[in-house]
């Protein structure tokens, strides 16, 4: 079985880390790839220079808020994309907003996740988003 | 026909003897029926009678003639000695005339206007006197009735006059205790009427104002504006309008004109009837009033504005204070299991420290958000039916109610106005509270609903460790606790957002308390109609 290939795009440095962090904590083994806002994250999606030679992500983790393009855009992108609509998008928020949570899963993202302050909390999160890559791997 | 003549009748021109013209004058006087024409000798006795006389009278000549002409005097002038004394004044002065009472053959009265002519011979001696009678009964009686005719008409008008006097009086009376000018035109435009407003807006004027034309009265600025309206009035179109009228005297006035058409019966126009109310005292307080107003709402909206910004900022603030603070509490868990075989006992202590510092902050956070939440809310009230609020702030305690073996009674309750999220967070807060501050015992909470007139009241009685009556206003003040945090749990929000909730709709909240035994909590809903 081959290894899950997550992508998080998120702005903040301490977040890509703390996502790290859990990660190892949990133990698992992943592809983790970082970037840091939406352009980027479509670049890589498209294999778009730098990202030329990019595998395939199984999971998209994105943040809400990012610069030059956010968390919403991106997911309007991807779900008209055919080659990559099939792609399960999370979308990471520090609030915890039904209405936006609600719009998001209607244009077509997998799961709203509010950023947890707990560390055990975020552990948890890590292993749902690694579950999603893992079922487009069955599949 | 002179009987008095000195000479005798002659005709010298026809030659007619003088005994031809007396049997003609005979003929003449004997026939003429309407008036009385007889002699009587100078002590008064009838010497000839005419047929005027038999008619007026009622005598024949026979009858008469020899008999004293008192005969036709009523008694009282026989007892005066009237008759004699006529013929004395007739005598002396040549005539004697009168219109008096005499009496005919049959006894009636009848008004006589008589002429008595004393006659004398050639000699100048009295001969006797010629008496001419005429019956003005008829016409004394019409002279009468016109006299009393005018004398009723005089005392009619006089009548007349003192009314409209009267009337005239009360008419003033009337139009110069009000504070408005009232008047009357003429097509000259000249003032017919003008009641003591005049006088006192514009002062006198020479001579009064009746009789002055308009122009003269209230000055020519004045008149140039009201001018249109006057003559549209004097054509038959009524108006009122309002006008800043710079008068002869007096100063500048806000004015409320009518003009307003006198029709007669043939709707044409006689005069034009003038009211003018002084309304710039009314105009000035109405400007105030509005600028008040507009204050009013400027500074309502100001403040609902601040309000508003106020709680945005309180929300953004929370948002962005999270976000830090998530940074703080997880990296300090991660240094705390990845790191921990660096850190000596009281080095994991402090981390402990960090962390539960962190915790605090980022619930003291999520409960001003949800303070916050309270004010920001836009969402317009509906009817909610408590049983459900209740009901649903139940379920979200299950856990606590089971943990603690709690029992909860909760009587009838009715619908109110509100916002079902905030009296879910209401009902949550209170009952929460009744769990948490318990005694010894396991608590025993009770929630009733009664009806007041205005409002419904609703109360949360619990059995547990109940409040110092010292603290009973300070436990609703945001933050505010009243014991460790080891022991009581919380921030000290929840007593805050309740009274906050319950105040926007229109309520009270308050606590009724007995150190060691319990607290009842009371809330105040206003009650609206038709629900």
């Amino acid at each position: 079985m081959s290894v899950p290939v997550l992508l998080v795009a998120e702005d903040n440095k301490a977040d890509q880390v703390l996502f790290q962090e859990g990660v190892k904590a949990l133990g698992a083994t992943v592809q983790l790839f970082f970037v840091a806002d939406g352009v980027q994250a479509l670049e890589f999606l498209r294999k778009e220079h730098p990202f030329q030679s990019a595998p395939r992500p199984n999971v998209v983790l994105l943040d809400f808020n990012m610069p030059r393009k956010d968390g919403r855009e991106v997911l309007t992108e991807m779900k008209s994309d055919s080659a990559l609509k099939d792609i399960p998008v999370l979308i990471l928020s520090t609030s915890s907003n039904s209405t936006d949570a609600q719009a998001l899963k209607a244009s077509g993202a997998s799961h709203y996740f509010t950023k947890p302050s707990d560390f055990d909390e975020y552990m948890t999160l890590i292993s749902k988003a690694i579950g999603f890559a893992t079922t487009t791997i069955r599949a | 026909m002179d009987v008095t003549t000195q000479t005798p009748l002659k005709s010298p021109e026809s030659g007619i003897s003088l005994r031809q013209n007396r049997a003609s004058f005979e003929l003449l006087v004997s026939a003429v029926r309407d008036y009385g024409i007889f002699m009587l000798d100078p002590q008064g006795y009838i010497l000839t009678w005419n047929e005027g006389a038999k008619r007026i009278n009622g005598y024949q000549e026979h009858e008469i003639i020899g008999k004293h002409f008192s005969t036709f005097y009523p008694e009282n002038d026989l007892l005066d000695g009237k008759p004699a004394r006529e013929l004395e004044i007739a005598a002396k002065t040549g005539k004697y005339e009168e219109e008096g009472i005499r009496v005919r053959k049959d006894g009636s009265t009848f008004i006589a206007h008589v002429i008595i002519t004393a006659l004398y011979g050639p000699e100048g001696r009295l001969e006797g006197f010629g008496k001419v009678t005429r019956d003005v009964t008829q016409r004394k009686k019409v002279e009468e009735e016109l006299s009393h005719a005018r004398d009723v008409l005089t005392e009619q008008v006089k009548e007349a006059i003192e009314e409209l006097t009267a009337k005239e009086a009360q008419l003033r009376l009337i139009t110069d205790s009000m504070p408005l000018l009232i008047s009357y035109l003429n097509h000259d435009r000249r003032y017919v009427f003008t009641n003591a407003s005049y006088v006192r807006w514009f002062g006198d004027l020479p001579g009064g104002y009746v009789g002055k034309q308009v122009e003269e009265a209230i000055g020519t600025s004045a008149y140039q504006k009201v001018k249109h309206y006057i003559d549209q009035a004097f054509l038959g179109t009524e108006s009122t309008t309002e006008l800043f009228l710079d008068y002869r005297a007096g100063g500048g006035r806000i004015v409320k004109l009518s003009y307003i058409p006198d029709f007669d019966a043939d709707k044409s126009v006689r005069g034009v009837i003038c009211v003018v109310e002084d309304i710039t005292e009314r105009k000035r307080f109405l400007e105030h009033l509005k600028e008040y107003a507009d204050n009013l709402a400027r500074t309502n909206q100001q403040l609902s504005d601040s309000n508003f910004e106020l709680s945005q900022f309180a929300h953004v603030s929370s948002h962005d204070l999270k976000e830090p603070l998530r940074m703080v509490k997880a990296y300090t868990q991660v240094l705390k299991s990845r790191y921990s075989h660096l850190f000596d006992e009281q080095g994991l202590q402090y981390m402990g420290f960090v962390v539960e510092g962190a915790s605090r902050m980022d619930a003291l956070i999520n409960d001003l958000l949800a303070y916050s939440a309270v004010g920001r809310t836009e969402a317009p009230l509906s009817p909610i039916d408590l049983t459900q609020a209740v009901t649903i702030a139940l379920e979200n305690l299950r856990a606590s109610i089971t943990s603690s073996g709690a029992q909860i009674s909760v009587g009838k309750c009715p619908t109110v106005m509100g916002n079902a999220n905030q009296m879910v967070q209401v009902f949550q807060n209170l009952i929460g509270n009744a769990i948490k501050f318990r005694g010894e015992q396991a608590p025993v909470v009770n929630i009733e609903v009664t009806e007041e007139t205005k409002y419904w009241l609703v109360a949360i009685r619990d059995n547990g460790i109940g409040i110092d009556k010292q603290y009973v206003e300070k436990i609703f003040v945001i933050f505010q606790r009243l014991h460790d945090r080891s022991q009581y749990p919380g921030t000290g929000i929840g007593l805050a957002i309740c009274k906050k909730v319950i105040e926007r709709h229109g309520g009270k909240i308050w606590v009724d308390s007995q150190l060691g035994k319990g607290s009842t909590f009371f809330f105040s809903l206003p009650k609206v109609e038709g629900i």
